[in-house]
């Protein structure tokens, strides 16, 4: 029983101090890399949270797409919302703000179990009060933003909208360091 | 038999939450991938560290139906010493598991919950590591003084407070599912308030009887006899048996501490035989008469009157006489053959030797003085010459810990089964 004590303790302080130091020395590259993210934004003017998109999910190219494809306009409906209700597919509306938060699960703190059955539907309540009237943290809804693609019913193009999933699909919330800088 | 009743309901006890566990939510969303593997590792590993360490607080609380489960308290301390073990390893894993989901964010926020304060209820549960780790250590690492590492083994109810509320605040199943809020919490309290009346009420109140300190014989320079007389109901023991004793008033503080009843029973005065081998029981020789003695007890299943087999060899090495003294005053007929061997250093250090020779007159017990310095220490073969048939034989052990895990190793080499072979193990923690 001691050996695995003795084992248990030492694999424990070695990994809190491990994600300590990754996180200390982490969190120092990214500030800069932010800061200097933030000046280039300030300095060649480029547009930031167009179509209503923030900044850190939005891109030129994005914007540009958008442009290109006028024409083609969709709607973020609630069919269309509901149509992307599983593990592999899930939007959320929380807020009248759509979600693309496929990539977020299986990080989900709180296990992607609590996510999963509300895929597709209207998440306002349970967003707010994690289905056990506690909220969340700030740092949690500054995360959210991070997979937002759109508001409800909002008219935009199946480009863009394509080009949005794919942004929140492949997007790390590794920013959340950024954000808090931006404040 | 009975210990395994005692196992299986601890592993019921373990078992109900995880099954509950498994059906709150489809398991594909538990699995899907690696990191909610991982997080559900650690949930798991949370619920059954939070149930052991529940149940570990109910084992430290003296109480006799759980004493018949595990078939005697020395057994339920060293399950509770591997029980609190295995809770404590479980907890340690529950955040290592856990992490995973934050890292997979980012290393910031993985290193953020490692740090106190961020969030509250996470902070619980930092504390209550932080203080069993402690805690832990002075049990496992640091040999410390009884009644100093007694006193601080008390603040695990302080750890079990935090876990608890951790368990309570943190979003998770314990939070959204009720059959499983109500399970955890139920258990979490029998075992707060049983841990917490037995670490700091249990001396307000006094259900136990009262004897009044008669006599201290002095049998040589480091062992005392007492003798206790019942200020009105006497003790109902039978020989082999052990009490905490705790003395309500006087210098030695009011502690309990277990030792063995020497006197025969029935008995009106209760004797104890004392080493001093620590603090306290150095204290022991200097108590004036007249001093009342608390006894709670009787506790233990080590006697001649469990063993069917009335062919037994006693081994005592030391002060690990005591219980035999007591079964050997309490032989009552002569349907008893035993050979009892008394081990010691030196001759000297083998005290009431001459109460021991009396009653082998009465030709019910031989005894066997085996002197270590003389003849080296005293090994199963020696046994198995001295006393023939050993196999149709029960054998009693009572002594150091190097004695008899070295003679029950050697006896089972002989082919001797182990279930032909107990032990009092004098050590409780």
């Amino acid at each position: 029983m001691k050996k695995l004590i003795t084992i248990s303790l030492f694999i424990f302080w070695a990994v809190v101090v491990a994600v300590l130091t990754a996180g200390l020395v982490f969190y120092q590259n990214n500030k800069n890399t932010n800061n200097q993210l933030a000046r280039g934004n300030f300095l060649t003017g480029a547009p930031i949270g167009i179509n209503g998109l923030p900044a850190n999910s939005s891109n030129a190219s994005g914007s540009q797409a958008a442009l290109n494809n006028q024409n083609q306009t969709s709607s973020l409906s609630l069919a269309e919302i509901a149509k992307h209700n599983n593990s592999n597919d899930c939007w959320l509306l929380i807020n009248n703000k759509v979600y693309n938060v496929t990539s977020f699960l299986s990080a989900h703190p709180g296990g992607a179990g609590t996510i999963i059955p509300h895929c597709g539907q209207e998440a306002t309540q349970a967003f707010n009060t994690k289905d056990i009237g506690r909220p969340h943290s700030g740092s949690a809804a500054s995360m959210l933003a991070s997979y937002y693609i759109g508001d409800l019913n909002q008219q935009t193009s199946q480009q863009q909208i394509r080009q949005n999933v794919q942004n929140t699909n492949t997007v790390t919330p590794a920013t959340r360091g950024g954000e808090e800088e931006d404040n | 038999m009975r210990k395994k009743v005692g196992i299986l309901a601890i592993l019921i006890l373990v078992l109900v939450p995880l099954g509950r566990w498994f059906f709150i939510e489809p398991l594909n969303y538990r699995f899907f991938n690696f990191i909610a593997i991982m997080t559900s590792i650690g949930q798991i590993l949370g619920i059954v560290g939070l149930t052991l360490f529940s149940i570990n607080l109910i084992l430290s609380f003296r109480i006799k139906i759980v004493e018949r489960f595990f078939y005697g308290l020395n057994n339920i301390y060293s399950f509770h010493h591997k029980i609190g073990a295995l809770a404590f390893v479980s907890l340690l894993f529950h955040p290592l598991f856990l992490v995973f989901s934050y890292l997979s964010v980012s290393l910031k926020s993985a290193a953020d919950f490692f740090i106190p304060f961020n969030n509250i209820p996470v902070t619980y549960g930092s504390l209550a590591l932080t203080i069993m780790t402690v805690l832990i250590v002075l049990t496992f690492y640091i040999k410390l003084k009884y009644h100093t590492w007694k006193f601080s083994h008390k603040f695990m109810v302080l750890a079990f407070i935090f876990a608890l509320l951790h368990s309570i605040y943190i979003p998770s199943d314990i939070s959204r599912d009720g059959l499983l809020r109500i399970y955890l919490l139920t258990l979490g309290l029998i075992g707060f308030g049983l841990s917490f009346y037995q670490a700091f009420l249990s001396k307000l109140f006094n259900f136990n009887l009262i004897y009044n300190l008669k006599k201290i014989n002095i049998l040589n320079q480091q062992v005392v006899e007492l003798e206790l007389e019942p200020r009105n109901r006497r003790l109902k023991f039978y020989p082999g048996q052990f009490i905490f004793i705790r003395f309500l008033s006087g210098s030695i503080g009011t502690e309990a501490h277990p030792f063995s009843i020497s006197s025969g029973s029935p008995t009106d005065d209760l004797k104890i035989v004392v080493k001093s081998l620590g603090d306290f029981t150095a204290k022991l020789k200097d108590l004036q008469p007249g001093l009342p003695v608390s006894i709670e007890g009787p506790y233990g299943k080590f006697s001649h009157l469990n063993i069917l087999n009335k062919n037994q060899i006693w081994i005592a090495g030391g002060v690990g006489i005591t219980p035999f003294i007591s079964m050997a005053r309490s032989l009552a007929d002569n349907s008893y053959h035993i050979d009892l061997y008394y081990c010691t250093n030196k001759p000297e250090e083998a005290v009431l030797m001459a109460e021991l020779k009396e009653i082998e007159t009465n030709g019910k017990i031989r005894i066997i003085p085996w002197h270590s310095s003389e003849k080296g220490y005293l090994s199963a073969k020696i046994i198995s010459e001295l006393s023939p048939d050993l196999k149709n034989k029960d054998i009693l052990l009572c002594g150091p810990a190097p004695l008899m895990f070295g003679l029950t190793e050697q006896l089972l080499k002989l082919n001797i089964k182990r279930k032909n072979i107990h032990f009092e193990n004098f050590q409780l923690v």
